[in-house]
């Protein structure tokens, strides 16, 4: 009892000590203070029920961007701050509104479509073949599966148009006069332009028909000749005046240009190539690739020998090799003195040279060319190894000693670089810098003289046509401002430029044949090679309405049924149905999204492209909200 | 301690020496695969070099067998250095020693692994169902598993008619 | 008892009466008093079980003698269900494994798929996992630190602790819309970005914290009575804890320096300057203390991660939507705030994993409560249990 008495008191004794003790400590004061007593409310991005804005469904269209000579920069700015840009119109140079043409397409409206088309891309059907689809690197079905065939739908749009008329000319309100010295993309662009605000403009040209290098450097298998005429009279069809056969520095001279119009364009691209450096280089039978196209391009068959090697890895190597084996080459060699990674050519130029049976030796580099008689024998070359990156971030090639070889062909063509022809600046006053090049503002693309501005490739360096096309309307603002008596670079945004996108590898096993991209149908690979009939068919009017229902539509806040939400739900809580790919009056038929499987997780809204499904941040029971998945139950049907 | 050691330590307790090999898989470290006839002693030597700490049994159903891997660290040097154990359990006769014996922390992984995969481990002290009730029938975590309640996840992809886009 | 109520109690009768009524032991049991061991289900539903935790004890008085846990009430089947999703749709499952600390799981999940696919994780995605797991972790043992309180009877102190709990999902709020499963890491970095004004309240929490949970340290853990209750119950010796497979802090209260940031060190944990926390009796009270202590290192490892941030891209270029990682196996494995978290993926090459084996802390920590709670009273066996902090949805998956 004792014990047990004793442990009882033990812990009274505990308990009062324990308690003086906390006591204690209780009475020091408190170091920090209390939290302010708050109302707490929702974070922005709170995640409540998942919640669609709207719906795909009768007559409802996206919002197009045509170009607004002065706020079309600013406008494309502000929708992709705001997220309403799709991605392909912000990976073009020139950002033509891929989303809406091609959506005018999946509604049958042709004609519509090449009227978008023509407002920021001036030769669609030209383009249309051989752009380098910057838009289409940058679709963001390339998420998913395949991207959607951008290019090859403008090509469509143009084709089932021509045998429409042209369009009206536009009367001529201004009375400043605009010369422009060469015919190609970038002037053609800026003739466009000025031509719709009614300024008389003139194009000078040295080829007898207009397009620049499209016309000269661009065989015919890839680029009809009577397409770019008819592409070509689309922008005269304006009041565009193009005197065709003038070479301005012979025929006329640039200073009296200067003098008699009130401003001038400079346009003239690059048409000359660069030669190798190498001993024998004059004998006969050595060709400049430019030379060459430019001679079949004007239907005066050249004449090359048996076996050919072209040295070079980028567009025109490969068009020069694919047009030397239609010219009766038996066998040609490409020379490139990198690796196939480090080729600057499109991907399906390799692949179609390559199917056509144009042997690729790379890692090589010519070094002589073996001349007997004044003409070729033979090209010695020596194999290269990949060093260290060189300025560029592609690896510098070095030769390997004592591994050189002669390749037994009897014509050689390079096709190693474009460079300008500036002859025609003789005598005028016109500020170059240290490698040639005409110094000009980059904003305003204005020069050293006030009156002379430049566009395109003869300032900017290779590149794509629809970065010249682009260039050509930021100099078509320019000549604009200039000609108004404005200030050029006042209130003015700048082009606003493309990132590079990099979406994952897809793998497309797993995707339906349904969703698949549409191929184009080419020519049979025999047929190929015996004349220079064009190599891609282009699209029927089923496979092109297919093809532009496959967009996504992105970024305009409107279900498009694209159903990756669905795919991309871990409870599979999502159920969409929507009309089929041959329907041009697309509505979305069903959207049903299971609430008692919801997670809530967001992965949905993340996926969703046309950013119309979001989680709602609606607290309250999420019942309440269940309504509104269902767009106008009139239209929609539900089960 | 490094792999020579941990190799050398593990070589003085069994017949052969080049018999367990301990070698460095990418993805998982430091890997030594035996038979399921070697398991035990392999155990008792990794444990006696030094081997204490057993945090995981998992099992993968393959086709025809049932493989299993172990997971075991060394706490006693610096940078714990974990060692993971492989073997194989023929499905036709699925049963393997357990490692009860030597690390206690073997008990309830290994009655997740038979509940789920239907391994029997010899000498378990407490070998009945962990995740499922006693009277189940059948092995859940099996591919070829069927069940009548089970919901089966509708992948868009695959298990619906796809609508056309 | 009428013997004493008659008698007078004087000095001179208190010992004789004391060993009248003396215990003897030697004295037959009187035939009506029958003792047996009591078997007690302490069922999974119950307000101290941790979840659902279903035990079988067999109670010698107040002593508890034996103890058999069954568990299985929330198994959802997780690892089949990722057999059947590909490897971004698991995401969302991942977070309701472990509920309390959600961050880690993502996050060892991640890692183990960057490990079979070879996904260079952005620099910025690396500190900002750092810094969600770090306030994850002060969150989650704010959460323990409340709860064990609780059981051990002081019932305020739950209140000051959820406060605190309460800022830092209010943080996780602002940044990626949800309180507790957050599903805010992803294959390859993480979803959002940090919003503005969000990084001047985060330091301004820390600051406040750091002083707080001092004061907390004093009024609860230095509490007496506290102290009286904890200290001494249940003490485990770090051999038997190594043979039960522990890990965690319960590890590291018996003396073991094993901590995966330190010695299997991940994502930029090497930059961290922050002390292994250990301990030396492995009792109840070590365990407490070790997560208040391990609170502190957060903040430290927090104020650097916060100091070191750097600008950049939150989730790695051109990781696929359906990821299909090449065949082989991978594991990883963090450091929860519960232990040793690791995810085992096989593939097989497609875009659905083979086989995810999760192994999560409390499964193994869990195991060990009988080792650990047999013979201890009833009041602490529940404690003890408290002390583990063991999670179900991790036990269970």
């Amino acid at each position: 009892m004792s014990g047990r008495f004793s442990d009882f008191i033990d812990a009274w004794k505990s308990i009062f000590i324990g308690h003086s003790i906390t006591a204690k400590k209780l009475r020091a004061p408190r170091v920090t203070e209390f939290y302010p007593f708050e109302k707490p409310e929702l974070a922005d991005r709170f995640r409540g029920a998942p919640m669609l804005k709207g719906v795909m469904g009768e007559a409802t269209e996206t919002e197009k961007f045509p170009n607004v000579l002065g706020e079309f920069n600013a406008t494309i700015k502000q929708k992709q701050e705001s997220e309403e840009l799709p991605p392909c119109v912000f990976s073009c140079p020139a950002h033509v509104d891929a989303r809406g043409y091609v959506e005018l397409i999946a509604e049958g409206r042709f004609k519509d479509s090449l009227d978008l088309i023509r407002e920021r891309c001036t030769l669609p059907a030209s383009i249309g073949r051989v752009c380098t689809r910057p838009c289409e690197t940058g679709c963001r079905r390339n998420k998913f599966d395949e991207p959607i065939s951008i290019r090859d739908l403008k090509r469509f749009a143009a084709d089932s148009n021509m045998d429409k008329p042209h369009p009206q000319a536009v009367p001529k309100t201004k009375d400043k006069k605009v010369a422009i010295i060469g015919g190609g993309p970038a002037g053609l662009t800026a003739a466009q332009v000025l031509a719709k605000e009614g300024y008389p403009v003139t194009i000078y040209d040295k080829n007898p028909q207009g397009g620049g290098t499209l016309l000269t450097g661009i065989p015919k298998y890839r680029l009809p000749k009577n397409v770019l005429k008819w592409d070509v009279d689309a922008v005269c069809a304006l009041g565009v005046e193009l005197k065709t056969n003038v070479e301005v520095g012979k025929d006329i001279k640039l200073n009296d240009l200067i003098d008699s119009y009130d401003a001038v364009l400079l346009a003239t691209g690059l048409p000359a190539g660069y030669n190798l450096g190498i001993e024998g280089e004059d004998a006969e039978g050595v060709w400049g690739c430019l030379d060459l196209l430019k001679e079949m391009n004007f239907d005066n068959h050249p004449e090359l020998g048996k076996k050919v090697a072209v040295v070079g890895g980028g567009n025109v190597a490969m068009d020069g090799a694919r047009t030397s084996l239609r010219l009766g080459a038996e066998q040609v060699y490409l020379i490139y003195r990198r690796g196939r990674a480090e080729m600057p050519a499109r991907f399906e130029e390799i692949h179609e040279a390559e199917e056509e049976g144009v042997i690729f030796e790379l890692l090589t580099n010519p070094t002589r060319v073996i001349v007997e008689n004044g003409k070729v024998a033979g090209l010695e070359c020596v194999r290269m190894g990949l060093g260290e990156p060189d300025a560029s971030g592609r690896r510098r090639p070095e030769p390997i000693a004592g591994s050189e070889f002669v390749l037994d062909v009897d014509t050689v063509v390079t096709a190693i670089g474009q460079k300008t022809d500036l002859s025609f600046l003789e005598g005028v006053n016109l500020e170059l810098n240290a490698k040639g090049v005409i110094v000009y503002d980059k904003l305003t693309l204005q020069t050293s003289n006030p009156k002379v501005f430049t566009a395109g490739e003869v300032v900017t360096g290779a590149g794509a046509a629809i970065q010249a096309i682009a260039s050509g309307h930021e100099a078509a603002e320019s000549l604009d401002r200039f000609l108004r008596g404005v200030d050029l670079k006042e209130g003015r945004t700048a082009q606003v430029l493309a990132r590079p996108y990099s979406y994952g590898q897809t793998y497309l096993d797993g995707v339906e044949p349904e969703r698949r991209r549409v191929h184009m149908k080419m020519l049979p690979l025999e047929e190929r090679t015996k004349g220079f009939a064009e190599v891609e068919l282009g699209f029927t009017e089923e496979e092109a309405i297919r093809e532009a229902n496959r967009c996504l539509v992105c970024n305009n806040g409107n279900c498009s049924g694209c159903t990756m939400c669905a795919r991309a739900c871990p409870t599979s809580c999502i159920d969409v149905e929507r009309t089929g790919p041959l329907e041009t009056n697309r509505k979305v038929l069903k959207y049903d999204l299971n609430l008692t499987k919801c997670l809530f997780c967001g992965l949905c809204a993340e996926t969703c492209p046309t950013g119309a499904l979001e989680m709602s941040k609606d607290y309250e029971n999420a019942e309440y909200v269940k309504d509104r998945l269902f767009y106008d139950k009139e239209k929609v049907l539900r089960q | 301690m490094s792999n020579e050691n941990i190799v050398g330590k593990n070589g003085q307790g069994e017949k052969d020496p080049n018999e367990l090999k301990i070698v460095e898989e990418k993805g998982l470290g430091y890997t030594l695969t035996v038979a399921r006839e070697d398991i035990l002693k392999a155990a008792v030597g990794l444990k006696e070099a030094g081997f204490d700490l057993l945090t995981f049994v998992a099992g993968v159903d393959m086709p025809d067998s049932i493989k299993l891997t172990y997971r075991v660290y060394s706490s006693k040097q610096k940078n714990q250095v974990a060692v993971i154990i492989k073997t194989e359990v023929p499905k036709s006769d699925p049963v393997i020693d357990s490692l009860t014996p030597i690390w206690s922390s073997a008990n309830w992984h290994e009655r997740e692994t038979y509940d789920l995969l239907g391994v029997e481990f010899k000498g378990h002290p407490d070998p009945r169902r962990m995740f499922m009730p006693e009277d189940w029938v059948g092995y859940p975590l099996r591919k070829d598993y069927k069940d009548d309640r089970m919901v089966v996840f509708e992948d868009y992809r695959t298990d619906r008619p796809g609508d056309s886009e | 008892m009428s013997k004493i109520e008659e008698t007078k109690v004087s000095k001179a009768n208190l010992a004789e009466l004391e060993k009248e009524l003396a215990f003897d032991e030697t004295r037959e049991s009187e035939p009506t008093l029958k003792t047996e061991e009591l078997v007690l289900n302490f069922g999974p539903q119950h307000p101290s079980a941790h979840g659902v935790l279903r035990a079988i004890f067999n109670l010698d008085g107040e002593v508890v003698t034996k103890i058999v846990p069954y568990i299985g009430y929330l198994h959802r089947c997780f690892e089949k269900i990722a057999e059947k999703r590909t490897y971004s749709q698991f995401m969302p499952f991942t977070d309701r494994m472990d509920y309390v600390s959600s961050m880690h799981n993502g996050w060892a999940y991640a890692m183990t798929v960057e490990k079979l696919a070879d996904i260079k994780v952005p620099e910025r995605a690396e500190y900002l996992r750092v810094i969600f797991a770090e306030f994850q972790r002060i969150a989650s043992h704010l959460l323990f630190l409340a709860t064990t309180a609780t059981e051990a009877g002081a019932l305020s102190p739950f209140f000051y602790f959820f406060d605190e709990r309460e800022r830092i999902l209010w943080l996780f709020e602002r940044l990626c819309g949800a309180r507790l499963t957050y599903n805010y890491v992803r294959i390859g970095g993480v979803s959002a970005d940090l919003p503005d004004g969000w990084l001047e309240d985060a330091l301004a929490f820390i600051n406040r914290l750091e002083k707080t949970i001092l004061e907390y340290d004093k009024l609860l853990l230095g509490g007496y009575i506290f102290k009286k209750r904890m200290k001494g119950v249940a003490p485990f010796s770090a051999e038997r804890a190594l043979d039960w497979g522990i890990t965690g802090p319960p590890l590291r209260s018996t003396g073991i320096p094993y901590d995966i940031r330190r010695s299997d060190p991940y994502s930029v944990y090497p930059r961290m300057d922050f002390d292994v926390v250990i301990k030396d009796n492995g009792d109840n009270y070590d365990r407490v203390c070790i997560r208040s202590d391990e609170i502190k290192q957060s903040l430290k490892i927090l104020k650097q991660a916060i100091e070191q941030l750097p600008d950049g891209p939150i989730i790695a270029d051109g990781v696929a939507k359906d990821i299909r990682p090449p065949a082989g196996e991978a594991f990883a494995h963090v450091e929860s705030s519960r232990g040793d978290l690791g995810y085992y993926i096989v593939s097989d090459g497609s875009i659905k994993p083979y086989r995810v084996k999760i192994q999560g802390p409390s499964f193994a920590n869990l195991q060990a409560f009988p080792a650990i709670a047999e013979g201890a009273y009833l009041g602490d066996v529940v404690l003890t249990l408290g002390t583990l902090d063991p999670v179900f949805g991790e036990v269970d998956r």
